[in-house]
């Protein structure tokens, strides 16, 4: 029987690797819509800076609707409808061979559905737990979440895998657990199992134990991976999520940079 | 002023128009989602069915979730996200330069997301009544649809043109008023108009009444012409939606015929 963490190093073709985020601008119902652009701005951005990633040879890639800040705990209708129109755009115009995902912020089962329809292979979000956050209260969709996946035809195990969100970077946990206690507990439940875990790369020793206590799942770093703590952080993580390192002078909601995604890429190529 | 039925015709680029339905295979969340065939199976047959109505010659497609009867009032986001896609990817595919447009039974709101996803720039559905069907009571979605369409960015005459039901076609109206009240309360609404009216041929007397009551607005037939009536429904309406008709056997939930429809649109042109 394959852990999950061989099927997500299957699923990426390495041991280690990169999940690289194409951050949208903001989409269609979001405060920051620009309604005189419309669909065309957000889909040229997406392409540009999909893109750069793919040509510098980056694993994989996430697409996040980073830019609706501030979230509701369900993506409305048209930032849905939106969401999936530029990933389809996306991965059929740059012909995208490599695996993609979806993080649709903080509502993994609309996540789950966008996955469905445009074929993205893993999701990172929510899927237990309930977040206390500076924009309110965030509610895990697991029950439903899990029963859709399944009612699809999606067994358990199969794509989109999940990876869950572990700590308290986006807001406290209410359930009032630590990330190995949480961790531990959805290891536990097999009809209804993440595949990963992302944690902030803040308390490498609580890392250290969640991956001692789940051995079965890769641990990839959330947040905050940059040019020079890459390389040593590896040696502890599994993969890593990255954004702002990428972007124009490291800004979460600036266009992808190729130089500095160049160097950086080219570091972890050195490991 | 340009009226409604002079932009229209203006859209469809002909005075008489054919609104042609591409009807959709059971969507994920729908009792005839076919969990083995999955999006694929959707998408190829969309394609398929399309692209006959293209090399034919229709003024317009119409995508409709036909197949995911019964509907909910609201369409799930499962199947948001996957009409989206198979839209998007017909769309992109067949490279349509004719209109296309979106209708999301009955869930104008859910069809007006997808339109602003996919750039399809018209609709039709429901914005007036309450509909007592026998899958139970639809109220129309008029009040929030037309704040939604204002936060999108567009105006109220801006695409997507809505084409109203107005009648007794899919359920008995609670509001108790027939098609030549209800498209006269509708044209007197300035900031919340549709900018056409669909309704059945039963009756050729009532829709040359609802044309004088209302008659800057088109007229089109929403369901019923076939090869033998066209001729003279057409005197009457300005546009017909065509569905079963063009499909094998003449059945609603079959695919289209390419020899059905080729003959029907040799009758169109030689009216």
């Amino acid at each position: 029987m394959k852990t999950h963490k061989q099927r997500i190093a299957e699923l990426m073709g390495a041991e280690k690797y990169i999940i690289a985020c194409a951050h949208f601008i903001p989409l269609p119902g979001a405060t920051g819509y620009d309604r005189v652009g419309g669909m065309k701005k957000i889909i040229d951005r997406a392409l540009r800076d999909t893109k750069i990633l793919l040509d510098n040879g980056v694993t994989s890639i996430l697409f996040v609707n980073e830019a609706d800040i501030p979230f509701y705990e369900r993506i409305p209708g048209e930032g849905l409808a939106a969401f999936t129109a530029v990933v389809n755009t996306v991965v059929s115009q740059l012909d995208i061979k490599i695996p993609y995902g979806i993080n649709s912020i903080n509502d993994a089962g609309a996540g789950l559905c966008i996955a469905i329809a445009t074929g993205a292979s893993f999701l990172r979000g929510n899927f237990a737990g309930i977040l206390a956050s500076n924009q309110g209260i965030y509610t895990a969709q697991g029950c439903d979440l899990f029963r859709k996946k399944a009612n699809l035809g999606m067994e358990q195990n199969e794509p989109p895998y999940f990876f869950h969100n572990l700590g308290n970077d986006h807001g406290a946990d209410l359930t009032g657990k630590n990330p190995l206690d949480m961790a531990k507990s959805l290891a536990m439940d097999i009809y209804a199992q993440p595949h990963g875990w992302a944690m902030a790369p803040d308390d490498l020793e609580m890392v250290k134990k969640v991956k001692i206590a789940t051995p079965d799942y890769p641990v990839v770093i959330s947040k905050s991976t940059n040019h020079e703590n890459l390389k040593p952080l590896l040696e502890i993580f599994d993969g890593t999520i990255v954004a702002s390192s990428l972007h124009e002078d490291g800004k979460l909601f600036a266009q992808v940079d190729p130089d500095r995604t160049k160097r950086f890429m080219d570091i972890f190529r050195s490991i | 002023m340009t009226t409604y039925k002079e932009q229209m015709a203006k859209h469809f680029g002909a005075e008489k128009y054919i609104l042609a339905c591409a009807h959709l295979l059971g969507l994920p969340g729908s009792p005839a989602y076919d969990v083995e065939g999955g999006m694929e199976k959707i998408i190829k047959q969309a394609l398929r069915d399309t692209k006959i109505l293209l090399d034919n010659g229709v003024h317009s497609v119409m995508f409709v979730n036909e197949a995911d009867i019964p509907f909910l009032p609201n369409l799930p986001i499962e199947g948001i996200a996957a009409f989206a896609t198979v839209v998007n990817t017909v769309v992109s595919q067949l490279d349509i330069k004719i209109p296309y447009g979106v209708n999301s039974i009955f869930d104008a709101k859910a069809a007006l997301v997808v339109a602003h996803a996919t750039g399809a720039t018209f609709m039709r559905g429901n914005f007036s009544g309450v509909m007592a069907s026998h899958y139970g009571w639809f109220p129309n979605q008029g009040p929030e649809f037309y704040r939604l369409k204002k936060s999108l960015g567009r105006k109220q005459s801006d695409p997507p043109y809505q084409f109203c039901n107005i009648g007794n076609m899919a359920g008995y109206n609670l509001a108790d008023q027939d098609e030549i009240a209800m498209a006269k309360a509708m044209a007197h609404d300035a900031h919340a108009q549709p900018h056409g009216f669909a309704m059945a041929p039963d009756n050729l007397e009532k829709a040359q009444a609802v044309k004088k009551a209302v008659p800057d607005f088109p007229l089109v037939v929403a369901k019923g012409t076939n090869h033998e009536n066209v001729k003279k429904i057409m005197e009457v309406f300005d546009g017909t939606i065509m569905a079963s008709c063009l499909h094998e056997d003449g059945k609603l939930f079959a695919q289209i015929d390419a020899e059905r429809t080729e003959r029907f649109m040799k009758i169109w042109r030689s009216m």
